[in-house]
């Protein structure tokens, strides 16, 4: 299997060439808040967003096992110890797992520290991971961004496109 | 005429008979694993040794056993026990794909379920299995059953509490930090510290030095070691994560014998190992789904009565957003097999299915749990009507001590792009109760038990934010679980007849207090900010300039700053690499590079590690790989009060706990023999 290094840093801000933004979907609009008793509920801006382009910015989370061509984005900064606790974690419940483009799967993707601004296609709903991890909501990066780039092509175009605070 | 026969041909005649010969000499099958582990098969020495047993505590034998050739078979085994031959069933299940990696298909796993011994002693064990071709191979190993002698006062209720991941230097923070020093004495000391019998003990599990907290954990509940990250069981060579030799839980054994309840109440999400530990038995500590579902569809062979902490995302079905149930981490029993049939008919355990759509929330509601989702439900139980209680109170973990008490100061550190920005507003759960509060609670349901009860509260997150490195989370999460303990044991004093253990299952990244900072909060501000070079030494204050850091402790019973002058510092020798400002993180896990977004533009950040060395953060090379710092395998402290306190004294291994626990539950409290007094003559 082959595995590339995306550079040290990697500013996953995959928007069109185009100055066009996407419209921003934030962590807390996920779900309905506070969480009731019994399970969450996804709100209506969560689903009608599905299949749409959005961005959302967040903290990558931290793994001691990264999976290839994915990576999970948090609303908080999250340290995973893995081969301590398992899937007894500290995420929230607001998640979002990023996936390459699918001829990138088989790239390791560097923890990268701050905010990353990710723009993709949003996927609403269960999906259970070759890991057995379930997600509910993931961002899809579009082809265009990184067709064709190396590793290091790739991190200076991310750089490049770092979200302006 | 004489034909000499040609060399070459001589030679591979030669070579042709010395592999027939070999072949045979070798041929007959083999047992290359029995169970319980023990030194006489593994090692050939008779001890130490490593399987013991109450007398009538149930436990599985299982061997396996290779053919000596891809064309045969496993037709039949035995055990025998002291050269007795067993009556019980033997379940002879060929691997095939069901085995580990390099397990021939042929081979057999034979095994005998739920099997006990009264009698004390040392006890040898054989496995004879027969092979297709008629010969046969035996294997021996040993187990001891440990001796209960008749004590005093029997205790009623047992109370474990387990600071995962608090060492020595653990307690001693927070010492400093809640009960604070002055002239060398300490001011108000932890509850732990009023305990009137503490000893050292042993933590290594079954296969490492460095235990996790599955073995950790079972170690206690059930006096034998386990391998990492399993629980309640020893290991095999399949590929089930449900099907190993069982052993018998003391919370399984004093329901079965006694009556007695068992509740679980973690900060932790309740299928994590230690909770689990207590009840469940499997070889992978991961598989949620499986691990929630035996809690409930075992609880008549556990008696669990109480079960609070964080991990609803395990018990709403598939269909709920937010929901991890999932076929990979679950379990189903084959109807047919007796290799997992005999778990079912020998114990009396549940077959188990493959059901993520299960909505195991309403299960227990309708199995007769009063649920609780938040403290404000948690607080209208009303516990003189409730005989079983689930609390639920998180999606997974649940936030720590400092985040939930910052969330009651209604201290703001989120990202705050919209509404109330408190850690616990973020993750979605506003309401959730501390440790204390749950044990209460607890404690009220489980004190009606006729028959008395286990109680197992843990502090998980002692453990975590250690792993993670965050100093003042882990703080406080020992502040926290001490004030649990000083009501457990207000408990015990109140009524009597109940054992309480505080201690850790191991300890985590290697914590030392080095000493005290020799600035002011404003001056490592400034430090921190202009990335000063030499941050460590104008900080780090050792030997007589450390002091005494003073924390101004708060109505709540938690610092009102953790931010002080002249804070305490604390270093990690099983830490990954990491950077070091000595501040209170305002997040869960410190994003080292922005303190904060809002103050630090996003543009400023830098991009690699000698980046970040030119602003001058303090970056410590890690001892370990990866990015958390490490268990480690030192002893850890273990006190006791209560009847059968005494017994708790010395360095043990950490096996040693559950016999002395067993002994004063069952036979009652004795004195350890170098305390009893000489026999008069």
């Amino acid at each position: 299997m082959r595995q590339l290094l995306l550079g040290l840093a990697v500013w996953l801000v995959c928007m069109a060439a185009s100055a066009q933004v996407a419209p921003e979907l934030f962590f807390k609009e996920f779900f309905n808040l506070p969480m009731g008793s019994k399970g969450l509920e996804q709100s209506a801006k969560l689903t009608s967003a599905n299949g749409q382009t959005v961005r959302i910015t967040g903290y990558m989370v931290q793994q001691e096992v990264p999976h290839l061509g994915r990576f999970m984005l948090s609303p908080r900064p999250v340290q995973m110890s893995e081969h301590a606790d398992g899937e007894a974690d500290d995420l929230p419940a607001a998640l979002v797992t990023v996936y390459l483009d699918d001829a990138q799967k088989d790239w390791l993707i560097p923890y990268t520290r701050g905010l990353l601004s990710i723009t993709g296609r949003l996927s609403v709903g269960r999906l259970e991971e070759t890991d057995g991890r379930v997600s509910w909501v993931r961002l899809v990066l579009p082809t265009e961004a990184t067709r064709g780039m190396d590793s290091t092509e790739l991190t200076r175009y991310f750089e490049a496109q770092q979200h302006a605070h | 005429m004489y034909h000499p026969i040609p060399a070459p041909l001589y030679r591979l005649a030669a070579i042709t008979l010395c592999v027939l010969a070999s072949t045979a000499a070798q041929a007959a099958p083999s047992v290359t694993r029995l169970t319980p582990p023990s030194e006489l098969f593994s090692g050939h020495a008779e001890g130490p040794i490593v399987a013991r047993f109450l007398p009538g505590q149930r436990f599985d034998l299982q061997a396996t056993v290779r053919p000596d050739d891809a064309s045969k078979t496993i037709t039949a085994a035995r055990f025998s026990i002291d050269g007795k031959a067993l009556n019980a069933n033997v379940a002879i299940k060929s691997c095939e794909a069901f085995c580990n990696k390099g397990v021939p298909a042929n081979a057999a796993i034979v095994s005998s379920r739920a099997l006990s011994v009264i009698q004390q002693g040392i006890h040898t064990f054989t496995v004879t299995a027969t092979q297709s071709d008629g010969q046969t191979v035996s294997a021996k190993g040993n187990f001891e059953i440990v001796p209960l002698v008749v004590g005093g006062q029997k205790i009623k209720n047992i109370i474990i509490m387990l600071g995962d991941g608090m060492g020595a230097a653990q307690r001693t923070a927070a010492r400093i930090v809640a009960g604070g020093y002055a002239q060398g004495k300490v001011v108000q000391p932890l509850a732990m510290d009023t305990f009137p019998v503490t000893g050292m003990v042993k933590t290594a599990s079954l296969n490492s030095i460095v235990t996790d907290s599955a073995p950790g954990m079972s170690a206690y509940a059930l006096g034998n070691k386990n391998n990492n990250n399993e629980q309640g069981v020893f290991p095999d060579d399949t590929l089930d994560a449900f099907d190993n030799p069982r052993i018998e839980y003391l919370s399984e054994y004093l329901h079965r014998t006694q009556g007695k309840a068992l509740g679980l109440v973690t900060t932790a999400d309740v299928f994590d190992a230690t909770p689990a530990a207590n009840a469940v038995h499997t070889s992978n500590r991961g598989a949620g789904t499986g691990i929630v579902d035996q809690y409930l569809d075992d609880r008549k062979l556990s008696g669990l009565s109480v079960l609070m902490g964080g991990g609803r995302k395990w018990f709403v079905p598939a269909s709920t957003p937010g929901s991890a149930r999932g076929d990979k981490s679950d379990y189903a029993f084959s109807s047919t097999e007796a290799h997992t049939t005999d778990i079912v008919k020998a114990w009396g355990a549940a077959p188990g299915s493959k059901d993520k759509d299960r909505n195991l929330l309403a299960d227990f509601q309708a199995a007769g749990f009063a649920y609780a989702g938040n403290k404000t439900e948690m607080d209208a139980i009303d516990s003189g009507k409730t005989s079983h209680l689930l609390g639920l109170f998180s999606h997974s973990n649940m936030n720590v001590a400092l985040d939930k008490i910052d969330g009651r100061r209604q201290k703001g550190q989120g990202l705050g792009n919209a509404g109330n920005n408190r850690v616990v507003d973020d993750y979605g759960f506003p309401d959730q109760p501390m440790l204390d509060e749950m044990t209460t609670t607890a404690l009220r349901v489980l004190e009606k038990k006729k028959e008395g009860f286990v109680l197992m509260v843990e502090g998980a997150s002692i453990d975590k934010q250690a792993h993670a490195m965050d100093t003042e989370r882990w703080l406080l999460d020992t502040i926290e679980f001490d004030r649990t303990v000083k009501l457990a044991q207000a408990f015990a004093a109140k009524r009597g007849d109940t054992l309480v253990i505080v201690t850790a299952d191991h300890e985590c990244a290697g914590v030392a207090l080095i000493g005290g900072s020799i600035v002011s909060d404003a001056r490592l501000q400034e430090l921190v900010r202009d990335g000063d070079p030499a941050l460590r030494d104008k900080t780090v204050g050792i030997y007589e300039t450390a002091g005494f850091p003073k924390y101004r402790i708060a109505a709540d019973g938690y610092p009102e700053t953790t931010d002080i002058d002249h804070r305490l510092l604390v270093a990690y020798g099983a830490n990954s690499d990491r950077f070091e400002d000595y501040r209170t993180n305002p997040l869960p896990v410190q994003d080292s590079q922005q303190p904060f977004v809002k103050t630090q533009p996003l543009a400023a950040y830098p991009v690699d590690p000698s980046q970040r060395d030119a602003q001058g953060k303090f970056m410590i090379t890690g001892q370990v790989p990866g990015n958390s710092a490490v268990h480690t395998a030192s002893d850890i402290p273990l006190s006791a009060f209560g009847p059968g306190a005494y017994s708790f004294t010395g360095v043990m291994d950490n096996t040693d706990v559950f016999f002395k626990m067993a002994q004063a539950a069952v036979k009652g409290v004795v004195l350890p023999a170098g305390l009893q007094a000489a026999k008069q003559k």
